[in-house]
């Protein structure tokens, strides 16, 4: 982060702040730096759009634990919308950072009860759970949540996660398969789906395979996928006592070889080696 | 006999420091490197494993197999670290168990470094004890090693390098090596600076 960038045009900054908070690894400590440079020195200018830099400073603050500047931010934003529920669920955020997780399951329950339909708050309410040790209640409100948002994702992978911790490998696949059928061109599902049912055991490891497989078909190059393969076929050939059948061994010998050359085309030799070393270790 | 002494050498110390800093908000864990048969214990090195999926055993297999085909007899796995998403959370779970299970396999006398979020506030600090709860395996569970004890000699020196020249920028673990093969995952660069400040 440059200097310049914060003495030149008020429109560059908040390009800049905007870039930044649609990254996936956000950089907090820019995101704040930036937003309280918009909002000290161009509130004005900003006009409606202020009130969103206040949210991301409040965000943003709370990552790098300001609580000072948190609480500036918020008591601007909740003059300014005394009854927004968005704005309270802010103030929930801060109880959290805070460690307050009974006051804060109250408030969250509270708006649970007035707006029903509230996303923002039924998924605080879920972390509050899992932040708690108490993943069987976050499962349940979770369940609850794709019940009434049976497109999100990210949820299902959320509750995915935690019925891995919970050791509950069923559900998890089951979560899975929900989001093949919604989207069944995505290899990650896929290749998911494949971890999940090669952990589950060797009852298992066919469906491991042919869903390893399908995702080579999705993206040929996926690393995981292509050790998958070979990991699951071995497996399956030392369950069975059998040597492999002339496909399967023709699959896992393609996947030895792309794998070499994909090693190659990286230049990182200790790959190589390591590689190199594991590709013997299955042919022993 | 379980150990009671177990020493960490700066290099290892500051790659479990880094992996930690670079993924906060995830539960990571990675292996612990060592000599077999050495008194006290020593952790030479450190690879990354993880920072997402915990709990599923494809990938960390083939992590397993790779450096276990690396290593030569003597210089071997001796151990497992892990630090929780969750700040709260200061015992090891089942996923946990069951890695240590596969380690001590191979190395009767692994352990297990917990990693105390808490303690992480202080690790700035001259003379502060280092951030970690030892467990290991008494009776074919995982216990608190209530006796043993870890120490470096430049833990200060290394977790001041990792923080102040943002070393963690530059760790990568296994899971970023599976996305991008180009990517190292020994993590030789921090290997190299460690040295450098200590030779």
């Amino acid at each position: 982060m440059s200097k310049e960038l914060l003495s030149s045009d008020w429109r560059l900054v908040y390009e800049e702040l905007q870039v930044e908070q649609k990254k996936l690894r956000k950089n907090y400590s820019t995101i704040l730096l930036l937003a309280n440079h918009l909002v000290t020195h161009n509130s004005r200018a900003l006009g409606q759009n202020v009130w969103e830099v206040y949210e991301s400073i409040v965000l943003a603050s709370l990552d790098c634990s300001d609580y000072e500047i948190t609480t500036s931010a918020l008591s601007k934003l909740s003059a300014r919308f005394p009854k927004s529920t968005r704005v309270l669920v802010l103030k929930g955020i801060l109880l959290e950072a805070k460690g307050h997780s009974d006051e804060v399951l109250e408030l969250y329950q509270e708006i649970k009860r007035n707006e029903p339909l509230n996303r923002e708050c039924r998924k605080r309410k879920i972390t509050v759970h899992k932040s708690k040790g108490q993943n069987k209640m976050a499962i349940q409100e979770l369940c609850e949540y794709l019940s009434l948002f049976i497109g999100d994702t990210e949820a299902w992978l959320e509750l995915c996660d935690l019925y891995i911790i919970e050791l509950d490998l069923y559900n998890a696949g089951f979560c899975i398969e929900e989001l093949i059928l919604s989207n069944p061109l995505s290899y990650l599902n896929h290749l998911k789906y494949a971890e999940i049912c090669y952990t589950k055991g060797e009852e298992y490891w066919d469906s491991a395979a042919k869903h390893y497989t399908k995702v080579l078909t999705l993206k040929p190059d996926s690393i995981r996928a292509l050790f998958g393969v070979i990991l699951t076929f071995y497996a399956i050939m030392k369950m069975s006592r059998q040597n492999l059948q002339s496909k399967e061994k023709r699959m896992v010998d393609w996947a030895k070889c792309k794998l070499k050359v994909l090693y190659r085309n990286s230049g990182n030799e200790t790959g190589c080696r390591m590689l190199e070393n594991t590709i013997q270790y299955f042919d022993k | 006999m379980a150990t009671t002494s177990i020493e960490i050498s700066p290099t290892a110390y500051a790659k479990i420091l880094s992996h930690i800093l670079k993924y906060q908000h995830y539960t990571v864990n990675g292996l612990l490197i060592g000599n077999q048969n050495g008194d006290p214990l020593l952790i030479q090195d450190v690879y990354p494993l993880f920072h997402t999926g915990h709990g599923l055993s494809p990938m960390l297999e083939i992590a397993l197999i790779q450096l276990d085909t690396t290593f030569s007899s003597e210089q071997t796995i001796i151990g497992y670290y892990h630090a929780f998403e969750n700040c709260k959370q200061q015992s090891p779970d089942v996923h946990c168990e069951r890695i240590m299970d596969k380690i001590s396999e191979h190395f009767k006398q692994a352990i297990l470094l917990l990693v105390d979020n808490h303690a992480l506030t202080k690790i700035k600090e001259e003379g502060s004890k280092l951030p970690f709860h030892i467990f290991s395996r008494q009776d074919s569970s995982l216990r608190l090693a209530s006796k043993a004890q870890i120490f470096s000699n430049e833990s200060c020196i290394s977790s001041q390098e990792v923080i102040e020249k943002k070393l963690y920028e530059s760790c990568v673990d296994f899971d970023d090596h599976l996305e991008d093969t180009r990517l190292d995952w020994s993590n030789s660069k921090i290997t190299e600076l460690i040295v450098s400040k200590f030779s």
